[in-house]
């Protein structure tokens, strides 16, 4: 991940087309809290930083036929499962579309989960709807569209 | 999708030669010689140690870390330098990544299992990792139908 994301964590691994039971997100990064560098930079992150786990969630809404409610549930159960397999302790949901975006956007507004943040992107209208948690703000601040 | 990729990894070539020259320099440099000898000797030893760093440089190079890799449909075989050769089927594998090294190289990982995987060093092949990922996604699943 390169940009504003690098403050979150070191994404180092990316996949694309990433299946977790019957989902498929677009895109998974993963990574650490705990940052790689020289030598000024490790001894700051070993610090500083928690030595977390962590990864980023994509998922076009545009994919599934009028998505709703059940739909965002049924994503951060996924999301969950994966943070589980994957021994993550914070996640973020990266949801993107341009059909359907308003509908979900005060269900989105009302996930109020400490682990996973969710982040609702409208294309047409750049528009960023976050959840409410800190998870949630801090995904707010660093995505750019 | 077949192809021989077998680029000169000129870091890896450069890192061979100085290991080689400064060792003859070293040598040189703790040689008792009479007083007034090394001011007459210093050129022809330097372009001496120079041809000799060269090819006994491109020796190493060779013998440590150059690498070939071959794919196919099928399958691939990767080879460092005088090493074992690494051949797999891409019907073994299940996932395909992208990984970031903390020295910004990139590597396509293939994973088996959650922890058994095999990392194929894109950048150091002088691979689009980018173009590459997605050609052996498609390699992978196109196997395993």
């Amino acid at each position: 991940m390169s940009g504003r994301g690098r403050w979150i964590a070191d994404f180092n691994e990316s996949f694309r087309n990433f299946k977790i039971s019957e989902v498929e997100f677009d895109a998974f990064v993963r990574g650490n809290t705990r940052m790689k560098g020289f030598v000024l930079s490790r001894l700051f992150s070993f610090l500083l930083n928690p030595n977390y786990s962590v990864g980023c969630f994509f998922f076009s809404i545009d994919s599934v036929k009028s998505f709703d409610k059940k739909h965002l549930i049924k994503l951060i159960t996924t999301v969950k499962s994966g943070m589980k397999e994957n021994e993550m302790k914070w996640a973020w949901l990266f949801l993107f579309g341009t059909e359907n975006v308003e509908k979900i956007q005060k269900y989105v507004e009302g996930v109020d989960d400490k682990t996973v943040g969710i982040a609702l992107l409208d294309i047409n209208s750049k528009n960023i709807v976050r959840s409410n948690s800190y998870l949630g703000r801090q995904a707010k601040r660093y995505i750019k569209i | 999708m077949t192809g021989v990729h077998s680029p000169i990894q000129h870091y890896n070539l450069f890192k061979s030669v100085i290991i080689v020259f400064a060792t003859q320099a070293a040598i040189v440099l703790f040689m008792p010689l009479p007083i007034g000898a090394l001011e007459i000797i210093r050129l022809p030893i330097l372009v001496l140690n120079l041809i000799i760093a060269i090819t006994l440089g491109w020796r190493l190079y060779k013998r440590m870390y150059h690498m070939t890799f071959t794919y196919d449909k099928k399958g691939f075989t990767l080879k460092k330098g005088r090493n074992e050769e690494h051949g797999y089927k891409w019907g073994e594998f299940s996932k395909v990544s992208l990984i970031r090294t903390e020295y910004g190289e990139f590597s396509v990982r293939l994973y088996r299992n959650r922890d058994d995987f095999f990392d194929l060093p894109v950048s150091k092949l002088k691979l689009n990792p980018f173009d590459f990922r997605f050609e052996v996604m498609q390699l992978v699943e196109t196997s395993r139908i």
